[in-house]
């Protein structure tokens, strides 16, 4: 073999040194450009939020020389017709003394109310939409900053209506803005896009203004015609897949605008009188049409990230081309356009981290400002004097937490009474159940007991009931009534024709406290003889399972989105038919009339009362026994300021970040 | 040769179908079935969904999930197959391939309400509108498609929750009639046994059923015409038409529609090749690395077999293989990753924050910060714990491998004679024993290459890296019919591909092996 060097050899080496340079050069060259695109995109964002700035300041100078104007027609009024002009600012609402940082301070004087039918109905104002901690005046406060929170999973799609998860709706709520909300801390509907609106006290329509300073994110105006294009081209568009939420808001038969009063006027017609038809109306988000109908229903239905709103908080990307798509960070930029009270963070990114303990770790390695953590994680920081000075664990209780539960088959199951149809049965196994064990040793305290199916935070639970106690005597008084005794002494129950008392216990497997707990309850039913078998399944099958009633017990959790939730579809002896959801096939007459009539009510206390005697009469027949409400855990970053625990969960829009701590968490 | 690979290629396609008909009825066969996750959403149920059997029926219908498993199979095989029956696909300028709507079912005992069920009207070639110039012409075309097809989604799916309506209140009058034993779970009769009886017209039930009836009877009609409306405009051919003909209007060749995701929307070709590149950016670093140790260790315990040195190298790379990747990935994340200890390596995912506005080489001028790393070391630093998780557990089979191809050749005559010439320690080594034992190494590699594009769940999982191993194992929790069949379909086209590339490597590298 020649091993000499030759001239081939030295144009090889000159020629791969060649190639070798010019992609370095290349890289180089495109970096360069990056940069200067990377500058030219700064810029025009600062001039972005300079024009808003100066808009909104444009504005709050008409707001208040029409306020002045309004106060000058006023005096001149009172002039004319011989009273003296005592008072200056007749409402109180002096234009020029509100601190606060946008137009909504608006006076009230210009609640001209003739769009509202008439008839005598009255109009409801919102008053305007307020922070309920308000960032502005705190100490340290600032604008700018991003905040950063980490997932536990993997949002695919956050297109409006398209979304499936928890993760789109949370993301959703930021950007898309609905008629209404619920107030964070008394849980009562209040207006957002609604200004003010006439509601039917018989509850069969409803008249909106929407709010009329109100704009989307492009600075287009919000109005009556896209909220009709919402429902009728959007969400009941049968191209676009969204069956999801055409069952979640499916009360309104017709949306249509009001001719005239700028647009801004929408008449909303119930299919039928029920309670929560104010509640529905107002939790549809509310999307712009001359956004959306750019786009076929395909590119609506492929779509991942094509979200527009009128929220605080606007996607960084929304260029169809070039939209969000996982696996991405998920980016949302403050809404410079934004009509109410101006959000102190510049950005909030959202980044995905699927493993428990790798969360955790980025946590605390600074690589996000908030996660949620698993009970045992918190329960190991809570009281760490270290971790306490940079971060801050938070528990709390809020409307959308869920409840655990062992729901008992009342009916048959494949044609054969289980003993849980007999309520002393199920009322037993209540007893049998240390629920403050269950919590203490499994759950780390980080959980309290459950009283029925209702949320406690919320208004639709009766705060008087107490759970039932743990007694083991209770327990086996009632299963001796029930008939239950050891009649050959193996140790086992046996009822009357000598069966022996086994249920099968079902769960979805995958969860570590899960199999705890019903390890726990496996062991306790043994004390009083009765045998329980576990049954592990796999939380794809659990539906089909509820569908076909096939189970003894079961147990999960239910979860829900608003304060007050129809209990029909749990608790109704029309929800036992087919597959719907009182898969326990529960038939109580008392329980059923109740429901009936509480959809009926209209007026909110009065349901109020009813939904209480509904909670008591679950609660003294035991369908489900409750194991507990299950707050919100979150670790958040103590730079973060002006973080405030809600009733209805917590506002990313109150959140501040003091100047010094704005490079990086 | 050429004879024995065209064969094999051809042996191919029985093989793939084979494989990809197996896992699909076994996800369908599997509790729940396809497209169970488009019923059960998260870890907890959401306590406000309304009426779910019309839902369902929705679903059913969108996805076909009503069809019995094999037909679903069959109808993907027809939709990937480059060979097309039947008149050719269009595309809209948009880029969509216009499907044709499927037929409808009929309604469960129309005999009861009616006497003749309502014909499908025959299919009329619409008149295509027609525009200015080419560009106007192009706009009312999809304009009069799109309309075409709304109108028929509509009607579509008034029919199917009028369908699913009567189901359930046919139901509901099979239980008032003391036929309860005819229903299923779902509230749906058996229409078959329940139509040998005669309507009990008398029931209290009847009334509804026979409304619910004529509702469906009249959404069916409606259904009908539209769905030839839209037929009408499609068979005018207002778009371009994709592939060859082959014979016109009965073959041709097309591209494979592999279809989109159900819980994702995307579609599937989308999600592989965003998946795909991560996946092989881990193992096209991490399988050179495994064979640059492997190999040289091979030979060094090969050449010192008996001393030291071997019983060190073999002990190590087998406990190495021994460790568990998740606790290896979990200690990796608890002490290198972590501030509270050495804190040197990102904790997950493949970039930084902020990276979309690194550039992409370190530099070193611009801005107060100095020195800035970039992106392309922003990757390479991320990816340092997911390789070495990857890396650690391959070197035992390679290694012991190299040294037992080594022993082999090293025991053979030809060894003995090169030493007998005196030719030196190192040449014996690396040009005659290394070259030999080589062959069996490049077609283990062959075998490994389809590995390297399923990616490795557990490191994707205690990472985060948005790679191939992720997605498949989703598509089967989720029972993502069209996501799993394309992946399988891959994953078995590339490990058929590999085999075949081995036996080719084979006859190459020795020339005793001939395929004739």
């Amino acid at each position: 073999m020649g091993n000499r060097f030759g001239l081939k050899d030295f144009i090889v080496i000159v020629l791969l040194l060649a190639v070798g340079i010019s992609l370095w050069l290349n890289m180089f060259q495109e970096d360069r450009r990056f940069r200067d695109t990377r500058a030219i995109a700064d810029r025009v964002q600062s001039l972005e939020s300079l024009q808003s700035q100066t808009q909104t300041g444009l504005e709050r100078l008409q707001g208040s020389l029409d306020a002045v104007q309004r106060q000058l027609n006023d005096v001149g009024n009172r002039l004319e017709s011989g009273v003296k002009a005592v008072a200056a600012f007749p409402h109180g609402g002096s234009p020029g003394s509100a601190p606060g940082p946008g137009p909504q301070s608006g006076a009230p004087a210009d609640r001209d109310e003739s769009w509202a039918r008439p008839g005598g109905v009255p109009v409801v104002w919102s008053g305007g939409f307020k922070l309920e901690s308000d960032p502005r005046g705190q100490d340290g406060f600032a604008e700018g900053g991003e905040f950063i929170q980490i997932f536990e999973a993997q949002p695919p799609i956050l297109t409006p209506y398209r979304y499936a998860d928890t993760y789109g709706r949370y993301v959703n709520d930021e950007i898309v803005e609905s008629l209404g909300r619920y107030n964070p801390r008394t849980l009562k509907l209040e207006g957002v896009l609604a200004e003010a609106w006439q509601m039917d006290p018989e509850g069969r329509w409803l008249r909106v203004l929407i709010q009329r300073r109100a704009r989307f994110s492009d600075g287009e105006p919000v109005k009556a015609e896209d909220v009709v294009w919402t429902h009728n081209e959007f969400l009941y568009n049968a191209e676009i897949q969204a069956d999801r939420f055409r069952s979640v808001y499916n009360a309104m038969a017709e949306v249509k605008p009001v001719p005239g009063f700028g647009g801004k006027v929408v008449d909303i017609t119930f299919k039928e009188p029920r309670f929560d038809n104010l509640q529905q109306a107002f939790g549809m988000p509310i999307v712009p049409k001359h956004f959306y109908s750019k786009f076929s229903a395909a590119q609506i239905n492929q779509s991942t990230g094509l979200t527009m709103g009128s929220g605080p908080f606007r996607m960084a990307k929304l260029d169809p081309q070039d939209q969000w798509k996982p696996p991405e960070d998920l980016v949302l930029v403050r809404n410079e356009q934004y009509w109410g009270p101006r959000p102190a963070l510049d950005r909030v990114r959202f980044k995905v981290i699927n493993d428990t303990l790798a969360r955790f770790t980025a946590f605390r390695n600074r690589v996000g400002d908030m996660a949620r953590p698993s009970s045992q994680q918190f329960d190991s920081v809570r009281n760490d004097a270290e971790f306490n000075k940079r971060f801050q664990p938070a528990m709390w209780y809020n409307m959308q937490g869920g409840w655990a539960f062992v729901a008992w088959q009342c009916g048959p199951r494949n044609g054969k009474l289980t003993p849980f149809s007999d309520k002393r049965v199920r009322l037993a196994m209540t007893h049998l159940i240390d629920r403050e064990r269950l919590i203490r040793d499994v759950d780390k305290d980080l959980a309290r007991i459950a009283t029925g199916p209702f949320n406690s935070e919320t208004p639709q639970a009766d705060p008087s009931i107490k759970a039932w106690p743990y007694d083991l005597a209770v327990s086996r008084r009632l299963l001796d009534e029930a008939g239950w005794k050891d009649r050959n002494g193996d140790g086992v129950l046996e009822n009357d024709k000598g069966e022996r008392f086994s249920f099968q216990l079902t769960y979805a497997s995958g969860n570590p406290a899960t199999e705890q707990r019903v390890t726990y309850i496996k062991d306790q039913c043994a004390k009083v003889g009765i045998a329980c078998v576990l049954e592990p399944i796999d939380w794809s099958v659990t539906q089909s399972r509820l569908d076909k009633r096939d189970f003894d017990a079961i147990t999960f959790a239910w979860s829900s989105s608003a304060p007050e939730s129809d209990p029909t579809q749990l608790w109704a002896i029309s929800s036992i038919d087919g597959t719907g959801d009182n898969f326990v096939q529960w038939r109580n007459e008392q329980a059923d009339a109740l429901i009936k009539e509480g959809r009926k009510t209209i007026d909110f206390d009065a349901r109020m009362k009813v939904w209480h005697r509904l909670h008591r009469v679950i609660h003294e027949d035991q369908p489900y026994t409750p194991i507990m409400e299950l707050p919100w855990l979150r670790l958040i970053n103590r730079r973060i300021h002006n973080f405030q625990p809600h009733k209805s969960g917590m506002e990313m829009h109150e959140f501040f970040i003091p100047r010094g701590m704005q490079a990086s968490p | 040769m050429l004879s024995y690979i065209a064969r094999r290629l051809l042996l191919m396609i029985p093989t793939l179908i084979g494989i990809t008909f197996l896992i699909f009825m076994l996800v369908a066969l599997s509790p729940g079935g396809i497209g169970a996750a488009l019923r059960a959403a998260g870890g907890t149920m959401q306590a406000d969904v309304g009426s779910r059997a019309v839902q369902e029926a929705y679903l059913q219908d969108r996805y076909g999930l009503d069809d019995p498993a094999p037909l679903q199979y069959i109808r993907w095989l027809g939709r990937i197959s480059p060979l097309k029956f039947g008149e050719r696909a269009q595309r809209t300028p948009q880029g969509e391939i216009v499907l044709i709507p499927r037929g409808l079912k009929e309604p469960p005992l129309w005999e009861w309400f009616t006497e003749r069920l309502p014909a499908e009207p025959s299919v009329q070639p619409a008149a295509l509108a027609a525009g200015e110039n080419p560009e106007a012409e192009r706009a009312a075309r999809l304009r009069q498609f799109q309309t075409a097809s709304a109108a028929n989604a509509r009607a579509r799916l008034r029919y199917v929750g009028e369908r699913a309506g009567l189901e359930q209140a046919l139901g509901r009058y099979a239980t008032a009639a003391g036929r309860g034993d005819l229903v299923d779970f779902r509230g749906v009769p058996d229409a078959d046994a329940l139509g040998r009886l005669k309507p009990d017209r008398a029931s209290p039930a009847w009334a509804e059923a026979e409304e619910q009836g004529k509702k469906t009877l009249a959404a069916y009609e409606a259904a009908l015409a539209s769905r030839a409306a839209l037929l009408g405009v499609i068979r005018a051919k207002p778009f371009e038409e994709i592939g060859f003909p082959i014979i016109p209007g009965v073959l041709s060749i097309g591209p494979p529609d592999f279809g989109s995701s159900f819980t994702r929307g995307q579609p599937v070709v989308d999600l592989i090749t965003s998946a795909l590149p991560v996946t092989l950016l881990l193992n096209l670093i991490a399988f050179p690395l495994i064979y640059l140790v492997a190999i040289p260790t091979g030979i060094l315990a090969a050449t010192k077999q008996g001393r030291w040195q071997d019983t060190a190298i073999g002990g190590l790379v087998v406990a190495l293989w021994s460790i568990p990747t998740v606790w290896a990935g979990v200690l990796c994340m608890g002490y290198l990753a972590s501030d509270q200890y050495l804190g040197a390596f990102p904790v997950s995912g493949l970039h930084a924050t902020g990276s979309e506005a690194f550039t992409f080489l370190p530099s070193a001028a611009s801005g107060k910060a100095g020195w800035h790393h970039g992106y392309l070391l922003d990757v390479l630093w991320h990816i340092c714990l997911p390789v070495f998780c990857l890396v650690y557990g391959g070197f035992a089979v390679l290694s012991k491998q190299t040294r037992a191809a080594m022993l082999d050749n090293f025991n053979a005559d030809y060894v003995r004679t090169a030493k007998a010439k005196g030719v030196d320690g190192r040449t014996i080594v690396f040009a005659h024993v290394f070259r030999n034992s080589l062959l069996p190494l490049i077609t283990m590699f062959a075998t490994i290459f389809p590995a390297m594009l399923s990616g490795s769940v557990v490191i994707e999982r205690i990472f985060t890296v948005p790679g191939m191993g992720s997605l498949i194992i989703d598509s089967i929790n989720l029972r993502d019919r069209e996501v799993l069949l394309a992946n399988t379909l891959m994953i078995a086209a590339v490990n058929l591909l590999a085999l075949l590339l081995a036996d080719i490597l084979y006859a190459a590298a020795d020339p005793r092996i001939s395929y004739k």
